[in-house]
């Protein structure tokens, strides 16, 4: 045989180690294989504490590892968020750790195909272009967009160095509207202390659907000592089937409900009259205009009889103290109707005239661990020395938006005015989560550089120019959290689990090296466990202990009452000068939503969305397991109620046709009597349209698709819910 | 000798399907199968409306229909009350199948039955089934029905509990609440 | 045939499933590819029919942007195939009953049993995987590179386990490979392996040792 004409070069994939090889033996267990598995069943396991990634809750989890690979994950019983329960998504999630479509190494786009690359060949482009368009058109020039967990200091560290204002997060999509009227009025967003409540209001937020294990068992267990819940929602959600009262209402009119719940209180008074005279100002301009508010007018407007809006409210006064209205999330007002940030200004104040706040069964503030800062030891970088271009904090824009967030669904409309240039999204999918996708592909498509970072090809990541892959939650460490504090303070650490399968690299470590590449490498001189105890420093434990633990209470624990509030009169704003100066009412009043459906229009609904157990963000649809339980209950389909759905000859199961003013689709229906007549409910987390993610593409709808780029004038956000749409049977 | 049984609270099972991810996993099914499922029912007319989850999985009946029909004697009752499939008789003939009013036994593609085995092995070393242990909002209780002390006996002789398809007199050993 | 003929044998084997290069399309061009398994072929009284792909009078640039094409359309993970050659997809994730992880059985996923056990036989052999296939002991490219060095050190006794254990899934890939209609290289590829491997099994089946 003659093989010498046949040329091979190429570099070894298995190279000799030096460490000695024995020799065979027959039998010996290790080569042959089903001997081998026999052996490594035994192999010990080992049990690491961290943090799920598998939604934004975050809970505790203990993750076991056998033979370098993960074996299981339990809930930590300790862990605030989640008191020792994992849902299906933290199991779901898990596929993604070993499939064989996550991003192995860093990519960079070449017409429509993806070529890999080195680290250093990324970093040093990146940071080519990166200073390239800061020469040319200013720092400012350049965004940094991430869903905010524990690393975002990190990326606002990396923005400041550059000069830049514009950090951003999801905010404006979720719930600044929200945080705005909370802050407004008592200073801070505050949180509920659901187990020793006795009556238990909750609007719109679905912890039993939009999963928040540790709030479902507090209300559980309120619920096992007496306590009542009711639950208002233009759905029967999932926290409805376990409440004592669904109340149905009008979507969009929340606001109407709560105001009157005020008349009434104020009326028959039923207010807390210490609280009120001691801890709260402009009352007496409260008591004025509530008288507008009767509940005979707001049963017109939400549709709850005026009846039961009377009951109710005498029932909350009646447990008061320990009697709440939920403070609320992304639902029925985090950023869903023009009215939005009026709806929560209601809410906090209907919650001060129980006299609840900071109080044993109510509104309180849990007590968040003081983490140490980086410096001195690390310089933190100037301010930039520009404002944010969103308009946030700005007078006559919009005055009452999050600065700190920004407004992430501006970013496509700054790029396509050039303002923006480049950026960086990290962990986030605005392609799929943004309002409008034609309209936001146009934006970041007009950038001249978008870098990507993600563990998986989502859609955004699919138009990249760079796609940085980081490394999977369990094979990474991040920044220490603090987001499950209660009434003590509770520090948690998300640690590595297993070695990076791939050649991808946890975000801080590409922050970090990112920096030093663009010549600002300065603020970065540490690495993440440095950093880590620097931040641990003041709380008086160890990183090793928090490592060992997974999570530690710090700190004493929480009392209630106040002295001051964080607001400009220390107390309670029911009249806020700061609104009056701005413009707005400074007392609440109502106000329609921006669009409502035509009542006289069979086909014209309003389109609501929310979550479900399985389902999250745009991140599950891709899990097998999880959209195997979609397929088999049939919960892709779209809500719609059973009298509007005869009228339209519709039957249950049946596919229709749904448009609205920029976009439409096909979905299949769902029909029930669990609906206000005037709304449609799609559930969220589906419509993926990154062609990569096979398990998911194309299976089902997202509101986003029908929602026009809507920026509300108090603090800009997207007023998901103010999407009509028109509806016919295929 | 304990006589196991389950109490669901059905007005507690908000439908999230974590015990149907966690009987998953703790019996390594394929991805789509499943040893539990919810029936999902509606009730009234909109506003006044209300809905609830059944979740379903083997009643581990007294007179169990499964071990009935069972040409092998693979589908067995043990003395503590589990009712198992011996997969090295079952012939996969699906004959109990047929006979199983509550539609929770599946055919395994190596062809032998298998279903609900109320974590048997793990509750021998003093465990609590994958399913009650998942559940956020505590819907199963499980224990030793015979032992008038414990926490799930209490709880059956306080409450008024239903049967799923008692006039089928197949004598479950699951007792729920319902709404 | 000698060991270090079939070493190298494994090599010309594995060149194959390499991402293309000019060298290869230029060695193709020249027929070197064919003889050389024709030479196989032939002294094994096999037909040659399945080496018609490793046949171009094409020129070598063009036949590289053919096979640049069909690689990143079958094997490319953004390819519109994505026909995986990790072991681990083809096979059950874990013989471990008690692993409560909720894809325990189900195929399609990477560091599966087999790659964990090649580890630990690499290691046992004093050899360790290149950075670019830490996730992936069990690639073909790898898996491949093993079997010549087996061969190599004349390890015959374990080679036969070794194709056994952890080359039973080429016929999958072939499954694969055929069902997306390749370019005439691959499917001769594909073909070729799967040849050899059948008859190395074959023949080591027959031969005894004590």
């Amino acid at each position: 045989m003659n093989f010498h004409k046949l040329r091979l070069t190429r570099r070894g994939f298995l190279k000799v180690t030096g460490a000695t090889a024995g020799a065979i033996s027959i039998g010996s267990n290790i080569l042959d294989f089903k001997q081998w598995v026999e052996a490594s069943i035994q192999t010990p396991i080992q049990k690491i504490p961290t943090i799920c990634n598998g939604c934004g809750n975050r809970c505790g989890i203990n993750a076991f590892v056998k033979n370098g690979r993960v074996w299981k994950i339990e809930g930590i019983p300790e862990a605030n968020g989640n008191l020792g329960v994992v849902c299906p998504k933290g199991h779901g999630y898990l596929h993604d750790l070993y499939s064989p479509y996550r991003i192995k190494g860093p990519l960079k786009r070449v017409g429509d195909k993806f070529q890999s690359i080195s680290w250093e060949q990324a970093y040093q482009e990146i940071a080519q272009k990166i200073n390239l368009i800061i020469l040319q058109n200013g720092p400012q020039s350049i965004f940094w967009v991430n869903y905010p967990q524990s690393n975002h200091l990190y990326a606002l560290r990396l923005m400041h160095a550059l000069g830049s204002p514009h950090y951003f997060t999801h905010g404006s999509t979720c719930y600044t509207a929200r945080n705005a009227g909370w802050v407004t009025t008592v200073g801070e967003l505050p949180s509920v202390d659901l187990s020793n409540s006795k009556y238990i209001m909750i609007i719109g937020r679905n912890p039993a659907g939009a999963i928040d294990l540790g709030q479902v068992k507090r209300i559980i267990e309120a619920k096992s000592k007496g306590a009542k819940l009711v639950v208002v929602d233009p759905r029967h959600s999932e926290t409805a089937i376990i409440a004592d009262e669904w109340i149905p209402i009008k979507p969009g009119t929340d606001l109407a409900l709560l105001l009157a719940m005020i008349n009434i209180m104020v009326k028959e008074e039923l207010y807390d009259k210490k609280f009120v005279a001691e801890k709260t100002i402009g009352f007496d301009q409260l008591e004025e205009q509530i008288f507008n508010y009767p509940p005979e007018w707001a049963e017109k407007v939400c549709e709850v009889p005026s009846k039961t809006i009377i009951r109710i409210t005498r029932e909350l006064a009646q447990a008061k103290p320990k009697a709440l209205i939920h403070r609320g999330y992304h639902g029925a007002f985090g950023a869903q109707y023009l009215n939005s940030f009026q709806t929560v200004r209601a809410l906090a104040i209907a919650n001060s005239l129980l006299g609840n706040i900071n109080r044993e069964g109510g509104i309180y503030f849990p007590k968040v661990a003081k983490l140490g800062e980086l410096q001195p030891n690390h310089p933190a970088p100037e301010l930039p020395k520009v404002g944010k271009l969103d308009g946030t904090g700005v007078p006559g824009r919009y005055p009452l938006g999050s600065y700190g967030d920004g407004i992430a669904h501006a970013i496509p409309e700054l790029a396509l005015r050039g303002e923006l240039i480049g950026g960086f999204v990290y962990h986030y999918n605005p392609l799929r989560t943004n309002p409008n996708p034609k309209r936001v592909i146009a934006g970041y498509k007009k950038l001249e550089l978008l870098v990507v970072i993600d563990t998986v090809l989502s859609e955004t990541a699919s138009i990249a120019h760079y796609v940085l892959p980081e490394s999977f939650y369990l094979e990474r460490t991040e920044a220490i959290d603090t987001k499950h504090s209660g009434k003590r303070a509770q520090v948690s650490i998300q640690q590595q689990v297993v070695k990076p399968m791939y050649n991808t690299r946890p975000g801080t470590q590409i922050i970090i090296e990112l920096a030093k590449h663009l010549g600002i490498g300065k603020y970065f001189n540490f690495d993440i466990d440095e950093a880590n105890r620097l931040r641990l420093k003041p709380l008086k434990v160890t990183l090793e202990e928090l490592k060992e633990k997974g999570v530690l209470f710090v700190g004493e624990e929480w009392k209630e009452g106040f002295d001051k509030l964080e607001t400009p009169s220390g107390k309670v704003e029911i009249y806020s000068k700061t609104l009056e100066k701005l413009g707005f009412p400074a007392i609440p009043r109502w106000e329609e939503p921006l669009v409502s459906p035509d009542p006289k229009d069979p086909h014209s609904f309003r389109l609501i969305h929310g979550k479900q157990a399985i389902h999250t963000h745009s991140m599950t649809a891709n899990q097998p397991i999880l959209m195997s339980i979609s397929h088999r209950y049939d919960l892709i389909r779209l809500w719609m109620n059973k009298k509007r759905g005869e009228q339209l000859g519709i039957r249950d199961g049946d596919w229709i046709k749904v448009k609205s003013i920029i976009g439409e689709g096909k979905i299949r229906v769902r029909l029930t009597e669990g609906i206000h007549p005037s709304c449609v409910w799609l559930p969220s987390g589906y419509g993926i349209f990154s062609k990569h993610l096979k398990v998911a593409y194309d299976i089902g709808l997202s509101y986003n698709d029908f929602l026009p780029t809507y920026f509300d004038p108090t603090v800009g956000h997207v007023m998901a819910s103010e999407i009509i749409v028109n509806i016919t049977k295929i | 000798m304990p006589r196991y049984g389950m109490v669901i609270d059905e007005t507690k099972c908000v439908g999230c399907h974590a015990c149907r991810v966690a009987c998953h996993n703790q019996n390594n099914l394929e991805e789509k199968e499943a040893y539990n499922h919810l029936e999902e029912r509606e009730y009234g007319k909109f506003p006044n409306f209300t809905r609830e989850f059944l979740p379903v999985q083997c009643q581990h009946c007294d007179n169990p229909p499964c071990v009935k029909v069972c040409p092998t004697g693979a589908s067995h009752k043990r003395k503590d009350g589990v009712v198992l499939v011996n997969k090295d008789k079952c012939i996969g003939c699906k004959y109990c199948i047929a006979a199983c009013p509550y539609n929770v036994r599946i055919i395994k593609k190596e062809g032998y039955i298998e279903k609900c085995r109320f974590c048997i092995e793990f509750v021998e070393k003093g465990e609590m089934p994958a399913c009650v242990t998942t559940c956020m909002t505590g819907v199963r209780m499980f224990g030793d029905l015979d032992d008038p002390e414990s926490e799930i006996s209490k709880y059956i002789i306080k409450h008024r509990l239903k049967q799923y398809k008692a006039e089928l007199n197949t004598k479950p050993r699951i007792y729920y609440r319902k709404g | 045939m000698s060991e270090e003929e079939r070493a190298f044998f494994c090599e010309v084997i594995l060149s194959l499933f390499l991402p293309p290069s000019i060298d290869m399309a230029e060695q193709i061009s020249e027929g070197q590819f064919y003889f050389f398994f024709k030479n196989y072929m032939d002294s094994n009284n096999h037909q040659e029919k399945i080496l018609q792909g490793f046949l171009s009078d094409k020129s070598p640039s063009l036949i590289l942007k053919e096979l640049d094409e069909e690689y990143y359309r079958l094997f490319s993970e953004f390819g519109k195939e994505r026909i995986s050659m990790v072991e681990s997809y083809y096979k059950q994730w874990t013989m471990d009953p008690e692993c409560s992880i909720s894809f325990a059985k189900e195929k399609g996923f990477l560091m599966g049993d087999s790659a964990i056990h090649l580890l630990d036989l690499f290691s046992y052999f004093g050899l360790e995987t290149d950075d670019s296939f830490k996730g992936m002991p069990d690639h073909l490219l790898v898996e491949l590179e093993f079997l010549s060095y087996l061969y190599k050190i004349r390890e015959e006794r374990f080679i036969k386990s070794f194709i056994k254990d952890h080359l039973d899934w080429i016929p999958q890939l072939k499954k694969g490979i055929i069902k997306s209609n390749p370019h005439p290289f691959y499917r001769s590829a594909i073909e070729i392996l799967d040849l050899f491997l059948g008859l190395e099994k074959e023949r080591l089946e027959v031969e005894k040792y004590e």
